[in-house]
């Protein structure tokens, strides 16, 4: 006999994750081969394809919560060889989906005692059967909820409540029962106390500062459950809404008002329903406001003066409006009410203004109507070249806030001008105001060129203003002294001239630029990031004159430093001597060397080598003074009076030897005696000798010096007649020394 | 077979004198020389030395010496090369005769800066000299055993004559005078 599988029971509906009964086994398997194995097996596609339920495997199967519609069958195996398989009839457990409660709106607030809004639903139940039971539910803690009696339908009318409130909505299906209920959001009915009181119009409106167009308005707020005050206006027509302030509000300043007009104003307060309870209407008659009358006006020479009379007794100020023939219109000065003059300046020759004079106040404005005035040309003026016809301001550190400024703006008429600086920037001249202005502390050049059309009259040569100075004003730094050393040429090559410029003030810590520039405007020296005043110096100078501008690189502040020259010794030469002067010599004279504190130049940190051995200042007497020494000035004769200086080369070194010749012309007996003075064996010599190029010389102050030769001789027809000298002096290693003009000016000539 | 010329025989433009004296005797350092100076010859003509020159810096580099120098245009200047045989040998005695115009205190600030050595003793500095002729031939004289200061003097004029300082410098050498070419 054949397998027969047998059958199992039974078809079941059940509630979302519900437990369906226990599947029997209606008949159990038969036939075949006895010894049947049995395994129960489920579908979640009706059956299409099946799954083996583990340790299921006895006739009967209980399957525990399902959530979703599942099919089940039982598979049976005989004991033959083969096995034969076989299986059941299908049952199916079907499961209706989740109940969904849905949701409910929405919280709100009340006063006490009122009754809030329906409580709606919002969405109603889903899912299980479908045949739904409702219950509203409340709670004043939020946490333990009550069911309301007869409240079962999707929406719930609340009492009027006087507590904080809590409200859901409770579902369940009929099918699933109630232990499958679902609930929906929670609702929460917030009572805010008392509700307000009945609101009233304000009162006691008063206004006050009434003015052209404005005054102040006080009121008196009635009742409660308002929520704002609005201040109306009436139009002619009715009254409008024009300031709204909060429903507190007593008070309201400037509030606006038509001119010249007896204004009707209200307060009224509004409550929440946008209902008005207005107060009775007050007036308030604003000042009068009119234009100028009067108006009238006059050319001086380029300005334009202007007068009226004020007739307002509630304007605040007048303006003076402008306008250009082109059409182009502007305020242009802003004047008190009590002003009855205007003078406009700031005109321009030959073109046409129109004028208007308007009483103001708050925005309203009464103008007068306009008149014209064209400018006349420029009368000439003198010409621009031939005095200081501009004006330099300073400017402050680290700002380009200096103005150079054209005195008489009429030169714009017949000239040309611009205006650089020392490294090539270019400025432009307001031609209304005169003024360049964005200058910052540098030298500038302005150049002023006639213009063709008055080469008739100016001529057409331009002049340059060079160096002009714009100085900071507030500069720490300033200059103390200058200490220029000349400059030589030859005939030893070159010795550069040099200018130390003495600067205090200095900021410490700060770097410093310095800048010189030569009367070309090209720049000579520059350097950086100068600490020590040291280095504001330009060595190696050569003669010419120098502009110098220090500049601090932190605040910017430039110290303009100009013209300083650099002299030239002249490289020119006369020979012979001019004058010639001795003294007699003893072991007690002493003279003081050049020293280089005498030296106008002499700088500590640059004149290392300073030779103080080759100049004398002066020569001191035993007495210990410049004076009381006798000096004795010789004639010069042309073509005889010289002075030489030779090195020789002996055993015991190199010296040199100083040699004077002098002649003594038309000797006699006064002569004589003198002469005799000159050579007595006994008397030694210092000579001061002028040379025909100006600089006085000086020999014979260390050993004295003597009278190597004399001779006279009456001279042939012809010839010379008087006698001549040598005075010989041992100068030791001193090339020939100079002595100090002063010196010998003051004691000696 | 016909004589072969030595010199130039179609006897050039030449004019006497000399145009301008570059006279050293400290090197950039101030130290004073120290002869025989380190010179380098011309590649291919050992009459010539070649070294650098920087007017501007006053400065020449001759050899692995950098030297400061002084431009001077004398007045009546001569340079002078004689050869003298003796029972010793043979050498040159070469002689730079030179004066300057105008005595002045800065005039001679200079000369004693230069003359003197850096001690400040008169111990007459030891010289070396380029010389440019007016033929704008350039000379160095003193390159081997240094030019000294054999006399010096100076004048005051009379009739017209200029005040001036008079110099006079001997080298005697086995080296001949070079001319001198720059890099």
């Amino acid at each position: 006999m054949s397998l027969y599988s047998g059958t199992i029971a039974s078809n079941q509906t059940i509630c979302y994750n519900g437990n369906p009964a226990a599947f029997t086994s209606v008949a159990d398997a038969s036939g075949g081969t006895t010894g049947y194995t049995y395994q129960w097996q489920y579908s979640t596609d009706s059956g299409s394809t099946w799954v083996d339920i583990y340790g299921a495997n006895a006739t009967t199967y209980d399957s525990g919560t399902l959530t979703a519609t599942r099919w089940f069958r039982r598979r049976v195996i005989d004991s033959g060889t083969p096995a034969e398989t076989g299986y059941t009839n299908t049952v199916i457990v079907t499961v209706y989906p989740v109940l969904n409660a849905g949701s409910i709106g929405s919280n709100q607030t009340i006063y006490s005692g009122t009754t809030p809004a329906l409580l709606t639903s919002i969405s109603g139940a889903s899912g299980a059967s479908g045949d739904y039971v409702y219950q509203w539910q409340y709670s004043t803690n939020g946490t333990s909820y009550s069911n309301i009696a007869g409240a079962t339908s999707t929406t719930y009318q609340p009492p009027a409540l006087y507590a904080n409130t809590y409200y859901k909505r409770r579902v369940y299906d009929t099918f699933c029962g109630i232990g499958y209920a679902d609930y929906s959001n929670v609702v929460l009915i917030t009572v805010s106390g008392a509700p307000p009181a009945t609101p009233s119009a304000p009162s006691g409106l008063t206004a006050t500062n009434i003015d052209c167009a404005t005054c102040d308005l006080q009121w008196i707020n009635n009742g409660g459950g308002i929520v704002k005050n609005v201040i109306q206006r009436w139009d002619g027509i009715a009254f409008n809404d024009e300031e709204e302030v909060s429903f507190s509000a007593t008070t309201f300043n400037g509030f606006e008002l038509y001119p010249n007009t007896e204004n009707q104003i209200k307060v009224c307060a509004v409550d929440s329903g946008d209902t008005y309870y207005c107060s009775d209407a007050i007036t308030a008659q604003t000042t009068y406001i009119a234009a100028p009358t009067g108006f009238s006006g006059y050319l001086d020479d380029k300005n334009v003066v202007l007068s009226w009379t004020n007739i307002s007794t509630g304007a605040t100020e007048l303006s003076v409006y402008r306008c250009l023939s082109g059409g182009t219109c502007e305020y242009i000065a802003y004047l008190p009410y009590s002003a009855t003059t205007y003078t406009d300046t700031t005109t321009i020759r030959e073109e046409t203004y129109s004028y208007s004079i308007i009483s103001e106040c708050h925005g309203y404005g009464y103008g007068t109507p306009f008149i014209d005035f064209t400018i006349p040309t420029a009368p000439l003026v003198p010409p621009f070249c031939d005095g200081s016809n501009y004006a330099a301001s300073g400017s402050t550190c680290g700002n380009s806030d200096g103005v150079i400024a054209i005195t008489n703006i009429d030169y714009f008429t017949y000239y040309d001008f611009t205006l650089t600086d020392i490294t090539g920037g270019t400025y432009t001249f307001n031609t209304t105001t005169g003024e360049a202005t964005g200058l910052s502390s540098n030298y500038y050049f302005l150049t002023a060129t006639v213009k063709p059309e008055y080469w008739y009259y100016y001529g057409r040569e331009t002049c340059t203003f060079d160096w002009i100075k714009i100085e900071d004003t507030d500069n720490p730094a300033f200059l103390v002294g200058v200490s220029v050393k000349p400059q030589q040429c030859g005939p030893f090559d070159r010795q550069f001239g040099r200018i130390f410029y003495n600067v205090s003030g200095l900021t410490s810590g700060n770097t410093y630029s310095f800048y010189a520039f030569t009367s070309d405007l090209s720049l000579y020296y520059s350097k950086t990031g100068i600490t020590s005043t040291e280095d504001f110096i330009l060595a190696n100078a050569n003669a010419e004159c120098y502009w110098v501008l220090i500049r601090d690189e932190v605040t910017g502040c430039a110290l303009l430093l100009d013209n300083r020259c650099v002299p030239s010794i002249p490289f020119f030469s006369q020979g012979g001597i001019k004058k010639l002067y001795l003294a007699k010599w003893s072991s007690d004279l002493d003279w003081n060397y050049w020293k280089d504190s005498d030296e106008d130049y002499f700088l500590e940190f640059e004149d290392t080598s300073f030779f103080t051995s080759t100049k004398i200042k002066e020569y001191l007497s035993f007495t210990g003074g410049t004076t009381g020494i006798t000096w004795y000035e010789l004639p010069v004769a042309n073509k005889v009076v010289k002075l030489g200086q030779k090195l020789e080369k002996l055993r015991q070194g190199f010296i040199f030897t100083d040699t004077l010749s002098v002649a003594i012309a038309k000797y006699d007996a006064t002569k004589w005696t003198k002469m005799a003075t000159l050579l007595n064996p006994e008397n030694k010599w210092i000579y001061i000798m002028q040379d025909a190029d100006g600089y006085y010389w000086t020999g014979g102050y260390l050993h004295g010096a003597k009278i190597t030769a004399y001779n006279f001789k009456t001279g042939a027809r012809g010839e010379d007649n008087g006698c001549t000298l040598e005075i010989q002096a041992v100068s030791e290693n001193k090339l020939l020394v100079n002595i100090d003009e002063n010196y010998v000016i003051n004691y000696v000539e | 077979m016909a004589a072969i010329p030595m010199f130039d025989l179609c006897q050039a433009p030449s004019m006497g004198g000399v145009k301008r004296l570059k006279l050293a005797t400290r090197d950039t350092s101030d130290n004073p020389l120290d002869f025989p100076l380190d010179i380098t010859l011309k590649v291919g003509d050992e009459s010539i030395i070649v070294l650098q020159d920087s007017e501007i810096n006053r400065t020449i580099t001759l050899g692995s010496q950098l030297i400061q120098y002084r431009i001077v245009y004398p007045l009546h200047a001569t340079v002078t090369e004689d050869e003298t045989t003796d029972r010793q040998g043979r050498f040159y005695t070469q002689t730079l005769t030179f004066e300057l115009p105008q005595i002045s205190l800065t005039t001679t600030n200079q000369l004693k800066s230069f003359l003197f050595t850096s001690s400040g003793e008169f111990a007459i500095s030891n010289m070396v000299a380029i010389i440019e002729d007016m033929n704008d031939n350039l000379w160095i004289c003193g390159y081997s055993q240094p030019l000294v200061l054999e006399s010096f003097e100076l004048q005051t004029g009379v009739d017209g004559e200029d005040n001036k300082y008079l110099l006079s410098y001997t080298a005697k050498s086995y080296s001949k005078i070079r001319q001198i070419e720059l890099l």
